[in-house]
């Protein structure tokens, strides 16, 4: 403190006020100040979720680039000399071989002369002469270069028009090898003078006569990159580096290089959501295999079969859980007296408490096995239940009014509660019975016969036990917004003469109809995002069926398997991020759509109100 | 509202139906988990009977000892499948029969058909034994700390009893002596380490690793998260883009928890973690510190997930606050921080404690995310420490929720395992459900204190 200020209690009382205002003032700025720089930073942390998970993905989708550099030291010499040819194999394909290409597994032979003619010749039957005659090119122009890619699967060949081809060898109906025509690559503008593939994946390089350089990967048929320049017309040669970041131009004269940037080469929108034809694969497919043989480290990544399991578990698990959600909160709602009324609806929500991994483990240990017996039994159940709504409406009203009376005193519900159990009992005899009868003892084996493939652990085990887990959302939001109703309209409605089931049909029921709608809609977005449920009662299939027997695979159990084990910042790891950040979007849509829906109902229902 | 019983209307009736299931489902679901959870500790009796492989020469039956777990009962296709000629519907009994010295798995399935002489003698032991096990015999000698057993099939064993951790007659004890017996069991259960792969002995790591994970998470998410929700009720202007922005925050709720352990994977762990091991522990690289899943990540992770629940549950209790504390605040002269703190906070901070006890019950029974981010299936060393900072923030925990998840779906011994992940679950769901009745009393005491 300096001289010049004395201490406040000595200052005279209209200025020692005053300072204290300025105290307090300062006080009041400064926390303001504190809770919205802390506040807004939280915030802001939140929101930056969403653009972290956005940076680890967008590498995926760069496109490819690649800068002339100075070559500083001479690539490693490269034996090209081809393997000598048998003299039953040329003397089989009966032209001057000009190109050969040793198959490494069970040694095919395929040998092909310039004008494109080839033929495929097996060392274990020399004496059978050519397997398969066919042309490279359209006959009309020459072949030019023809080479394995990387992994030994697939061929690329040149001609002097420019056409790329990719070939696989696939077997036949005997088992035995032939060449295949897979796709053309985009067409090049000048001969092509030669192909490089990358090392250790299904990428290769075009050098054609025009000194154009172009990039490509086995799965599209599109460039990733290319590049013209003159000083490449006089290469003769590719040559990619190790690692394949850098591709040499060899030929006369100096050397010259490019270096590449090219990680994810096998991500694209479309490997992502369209059928792709894997190397060794017989038609084009959609899969999902991150990692798959180990000779050739081609990750398949289609999102598609995750989608379709993920949509599989939530469709069938809403099917469970949106009609008990909203019926149970339309009777507790609609028809219960308060004390039982907000008892019931508690004990309901309870059921929001168990944790999901125990729901999952009760579905995969007891529901699944148990399901497995009692198949039959269940269908019986869901056939007996309509009759004993049935049997309920026509049979109750003829009881003498003294019993009709026992309602709403919470007996109802546990008699109603008995007389399912005794269904279920019904149902678990008949259905037992049935099934010794008429299916010899077993559904399930009688399902397998029939063609059903069944396995223990399906969509069913999962839609009822996630449907279990997705009930109680469903219930709270429906009864709230159900017991929220302005109370004039249904009194109204009532005044005016309105039966009890009309107030709940024409005024409740209408009223709350969006809040319904919000309430699906938010239980799809915890349906979509459930992992623990999904990943213990399936058996992680990557199957694309709605297959009501087999199992699935879910975007969330496939980063709960898969990302302990990827690279960091491989494409696996990319593509597993990707995942995640579509769930984000999914689940936050359809909870932002339900959330816009019940404010809006919140407001009508106030001003309904005053 | 009462309800219109004597109508005849089908909707009407087929709602009641599907509130009584909802309540039936939760009844049945309450009595399994209750039923086999507590079940697990209850001295069974041990049964001895004789086996005959084949109806013929009932004198080769040999002698079994043990507890009698479950039974099934076989169709006739499944006994054909299995190539048997019994009479359909066929029972058939898993017994437990310990250690067997001759390498035999420790439970088996008897044919009730084969069985025969089946009895309860009351000399029965069943023995823990430190290496083999459960051990199922008769007592023969007892004499300078050794026990002599002999096995169901005649062999004697020699056994220290330093080995024994437990010995015990269940056919001969009383209610009472049960009774003891179980909470004895249920305390070494709650209060030991596991043994033999997470298949024996008792659950204190990961009872450990879920209360202290979630216990650092409540500290770091309260405060954030009550500072958020007051920026976002009390100071935010109610603007079209606060209103978008409490949208989201709201909704991050709704996002699955695993896209969070996708988050807590990728940027605390490697980015985050890795910073840190390059500022302060670049002696140890490249092994990593914090560059690796860990108990903080973990908490760090949870906060995360909970925040929204937090700013949720304090936005909530700010709004119930009746304005005229404020106004009158205002009125006699109080600047808003003073209102704020003097008067609001104090009247909203048990909204705030439901919050945070809401988030701590969420936070307790996920695993998903945590899955990436530092709990693993056997830790037995607890995150603790004698000297400075008493927790091992760096070092990797158990949890309940992933044990379920481990021993009931990845346990090589399936039969053994079931039945203690029962036991888990029902530890789990006490914890959760004691959270949250604590939450629901707080709630009510306040709603009525305010009103």
């Amino acid at each position: 403190m300096t001289q010049g200020t004395p201490p406040l209690s000595r200052l005279p009382a209209g200025k020692q006020r005053q300072r204290r205002t300025q105290q307090r003032r300062w006080l009041n700025r400064l926390w303001s100040w504190l809770i919205t720089l802390a506040g807004g930073s939280v915030i802001l942390a939140l929101l930056g979720i969403f653009v972290y998970l956005l940076t680890e993905v967008t590498p995926l989708f760069k496109p490819v680039s690649a800068q002339p550099i100075v070559v500083e030291h001479s690539p490693p010499a490269f034996d090209i000399t081809p393997a000598p040819i048998p003299a039953a194999a040329a003397t089989a394909a009966g032209f001057e071989v000009a190109f050969s290409l040793v198959e490494p597994l069970q040694g095919y032979l395929l040998l092909a002369a310039s004008n494109g003619e080839a033929c495929l010749w097996w060392q274990r039957q020399p004496e059978a002469g050519c397997l398969q005659r066919l042309s490279l090119t359209d006959r009309t122009v020459n072949l030019t270069t023809l080479r394995w890619l990387a992994g030994k699967q697939s061929i690329v060949s040149g001609d002097s028009s420019g056409q790329l081809k990719q070939w696989f060898f696939l077997p036949d109906e005997h088992g035995q090898l032939r060449i295949s025509w897979i796709k053309p690559f985009a067409r090049r503008n000048a001969a092509i003078v030669d192909i490089a593939p990358e090392q250790g994946r299904s990428g290769f390089a075009v050098l054609d006569a025009a000194g154009g350089v172009s990039l490509f990967y086995a799965n599209l048929t599109k460039p990733l990159w290319q590049g013209q320049a003159a000083e490449y017309q006089r290469a003769t040669r590719l040559q990619f580096s190790q690692r394949n970041e850098q591709l040499w131009l060899l030929g006369p004269g100096e050397p010259t290089a490019l270096q590449l940037d090219n990680r994810h080469p096998e991500i694209s929108w479309r490997t992502l959501f369209q059928k792709v034809w894997y190397e060794g694969w017989q038609q084009p497919e959609y899969v999902w295999q991150s990692s798959g043989g180990a000779e050739l480290r081609q990750g398949k990544y289609s999102l598609v079969p995750l989608t379709i399991g993920t949509l599989k578990a939530a469709f069938y698990a809403m099917l469970v859980a949106v009609p008990l959600g909203i019926l149970a909160a339309l009777y507790t709602a609609c028809f219960l007296s308060e004390p039982l009324r907000s008892r019931l609806s508690q004990l309901i929500e309870l059921l929001a408490l168990f944790p999901t991994v125990i729901i999952g483990f009760l579905a995969a240990i007891w529901l699944a096995p148990a399901l497995e017996q009692h198949l039959l039994a269940l269908l019986l159940f869901l056939l007996l239940l309509p009759l004993l709504v049935l049997a309920l409406a026509r049979l109750w009203p003829r009881l003498p009014k003294r019993w009709q009376q026992i309602p709403g005193s919470g007996w109802d519900l546990m008699l109603l509660a008995a007389l399912l159990f005794v269904t279920a009992y019904l149902a678990l005899l008949g259905g037992d019975t049935l099934q010794q009868q008429f299916f010899s003892g077993s559904f399930r084996f009688w399902l397998n016969e029939q063609g059903v493939s069944y396995q223990q652990r399906n969509a069913l085990v999962v839609g009822l036990a996630m449907g279990f887990a997705v009930l109680p959302i469903i219930f709270s939001i429906c009864y709230d917004v159900m017991s929220q109703v302005p109370r004039q309209l249904t009194l109204g409605a009532s005044a005016l003469g309105a039966t009890h089931w009309q107030i709940v049909r024409r005024v409740i029921w209408p009223l709350s109809l969006p809040g319904v709608l919000a309430a699906v809609m938010l239980g799809l977005g915890r349906a979509l995002g459930e992992t623990m449920i999904i990943l213990m009662a399936t058996g992680n299939a990557p199957i694309s069926n709605f297959n009501l027997f087999e199992g699935l695979r879910s975007l969330t159990a496939t980063l709960t398997i898969e990302l302990p084990e990827a690279a960091v910042d491989s494409s696996h790891y990319r593509m597993l991020f990707l995942v995640a950040i579509l769930l984000f979007i999914f689940t936050f849509m359809a909870n932002t759509l339900a959330d816009l829906v019940r404010q809006r109902l919140k407001r009508n229902f106030q001003r309904l109100d005053t | 509202m009462t309800p219109d019983y004597h109508q005849r209307n089908y909707w009407f009736w087929l709602a009641a139906l599907a509130s009584a299931f909802v309540l039936m489902l939760l009844l049945a679901l309450s009595y399994l988990m209750l039923s086999r959870g507590l079940g697990l500790f209850w001295p069974a009796d041990i049964v001895q009977f004789r086996v005959s492989q084949n109806a013929e020469s009932p004198h080769e039956a040999s002698l079994v000892l043990g507890e009698v777990v479950s039974q099934q009962q076989l169709t006739a296709p499944q006994l054909a499948a299995a190539g048997l000629t019994f009479s359909a519907p066929a029972t058939r009994i898993l017994v437990k029969q310990g250690y067997q010295p001759s390498g035999a798995p420790a439970f088996r399935w008897y044919w009730q058909q084969q069985l025969s002489d089946v009895q309860r003698p009351p000399e029965v032991l069943l023995v823990r034994h430190r290496q083999f096990g459960e051990l199922y015999g008769w007592p023969q000698a007892m004499s300078e700390g050794q026990l002599l057993l002999q096995l169901a099939n005649g062999q004697q064993l020699r056994l220290q009893q330093a080995d024994i951790m437990l010995q015990l007659a269940p056919n001969s004890l009383s209610w009472l002596q049960k009774m003891r017996w179980f909470a004895g069991q249920w305390w070494s259960f709650l209060s030991t380490e596991p043994r033999e792969a997470n298949s024996a002995g008792g659950i204190l790591p990961a009872i450990t690793g879920t209360l202290l994970s979630v216990l650092l998470m409540a500290v770091v998410v309260a405060p954030i998260g009550i500072m958020a929700g007051i920026y976002l009720h009390e100071y935010a202007r109610d603007g079209r883009l606060v209103r978008l922005v409490r949208l989201s925050v709201h909704n991050l709720a709704g996002v699955p928890s695993v896209v969070f352990g996708v988050f807590g994977l990728g940027f605390f762990v490697y980015v985050l973690g890795g910073s840190i091991d390059q500022l302060f522990y670049p002696e140890r690289l490249p092994q990593p510190t914090f560059g690796t899943p860990g108990l903080i990540w973990v908490s760090l992770t949870l906060a995360l997930l909970t925040l929204p629940v937090v700013i949720v549950a304090t936005e909530e209790g700010l709004a119930r606050i009746p304005s005229s504390l404020r106004l009158g605040g205002y009125a006699l002269g109080a600047t808003k921080a003073e209102v704020l703190r003097k008067l609001i906070l104090p009247a909203a901070r048990p909204a705030m404690l439901t919050g945070i006890i809401l988030a701590v019950s969420r936070a307790a029974g996920e695993v998903a995310p945590l899955i990436f981010v530092g709990v693993v299936k056997y830790a037995p060393v607890l995150p603790l420490s004698s000297s400075a900072p008493y927790i091992q923030l760096d070092q990797q925990i158990m949890s309940l929720g992933f044990q379920i998840y481990d021993v009931g779906l990845q346990s090589s011994n399936a039969d053994a395992a079931e039945p203690r992940v029962f036991a888990i679950a029902l530890v789990l769901l006490v914890l959760i459900g004691v959270l949250n009745l604590l939450a629901m009393r707080l709630r009510r005491y306040y709603r009525r204190r305010v009103v």
